[in-house]
């Protein structure tokens, strides 16, 4: 029992005197380079970051415009074509099958008199 | 190093002093973050990242400690904060894995190295296991202390605490170091061996 109690002191100690022999370690070769690279990389992020705001507040107002200014010019030159197209195939369809328009009488005129 | 003319350049970003800040400090800056993290890859990472974040606020420095107490004390808080989020990834790992049913069996790496050798780095584990579960203030003094050699003024300078509490830190650290290593040795005698 002693002697297991010996052992068990003798370990403690031999771990508690590695507190003094730590491994040490250096930086390795090109910390410097490997570090500017990416403090450059993060300030061109933060160039980035910091142009994003404006964008973020003009997008507010800029998106409904575009949509509003693309619908208003859908709508207005849509229609104007629609109407013209079907004025232009109205008067086709007159002319391939020689239509002519009946003259209607004046029902009106003639109850009057 | 620490003169006011340094420290105007630095923080008027002259690129020739930021290199010679790097320069001086970078192999205590690793050799920090190791004592903490015990990954040299991580070490280097947290090196870096304490140099980027000491590039950027600079100016908030304001000079009345040494700029390489103040270069610490980031390496410090940055360390402990890896490891916080270590471990929290390893819990989310530990979940993902039951969840998965995906265990993967240990498998034992077979080393060369002599039983002395082999012997001083199960002791070194041991001691690495002890220092990481004592509690933080006194984990930073002793591993500023015995890692980077540095006194216990500068240590107390870069903790921000009087000598004296630095001194019973580190003290009541070792006692408590003493009493995980007794119990883990107890207990691996009381474990009975594999094989």
């Amino acid at each position: 029992m002693k002697n297991k109690n010996l052992n068990i002191e003798s370990e403690i100690q031999k771990t508690m005197d590695l507190l003094d022999d730590f491994p040490k370690i250096q930086a390795r070769y090109g910390f410097y380079d490997r570090l500017s690279y990416r403090l450059e990389k993060k300030e061109s992020e933060a160039a980035t970051v910091q142009a994003k705001p404006i964008w973020n507040v003009l997008r507010h107002a800029i998106t409904p415009a575009v949509v509003s200014a693309g619908i208003f010019i859908g709508v207005f030159f849509g229609l104007e074509e629609q109407a013209t197209t079907v004025d232009a195939n109205l008067e086709t369809l007159i002319e391939t099958y020689g239509l002519s328009v009946p003259s209607v009488p004046n029902y009106f005129n003639a109850e009057t008199n | 190093m620490n003169n006011l003319n340094f420290i105007e350049q630095l923080k008027t970003g002259d690129p020739a002093a930021f290199r010679r800040l790097v320069d001086e400090n970078q192999d205590r800056i690793v050799n920090t973050c190791f004592g903490f993290l015990e990954n040299r890859q991580d070490a280097e990472d947290i090196a870096q990242n304490v140099f980027i974040e000491a590039y950027q606020s600079i100016n908030k420095f304001r000079g009345d400690s040494n700029i390489s107490t103040w270069l610490y004390r980031i390496a410090v808080n940055k360390s402990l904060n890896h490891i916080k989020v270590q471990k929290r990834r390893r819990i989310i790992q530990s979940l993902e894995a039951i969840v998965m049913d995906h265990r993967e069996k240990e498998i034992p790496a077979v080393t060369d190295t002599p039983e002395s050798g082999l012997e001083k780095n199960e002791r070194r584990g041991v001691l690495q296991k002890a220092l990481k579960s004592l509690p933080d203030n006194q984990k930073i003094a002793i591993t500023l202390n015995k890692y980077e050699d540095l006194s216990y003024q500068e240590v107390a300078n870069i903790m921000g605490l009087s000598l004296s509490a630095v001194t019973a830190l580190i003290n009541r650290g070792k006692v408590n170091l003493q009493k995980k290593i007794r119990n883990f040795y107890k207990k691996s005698e009381n474990t009975p061996k594999e094989n």
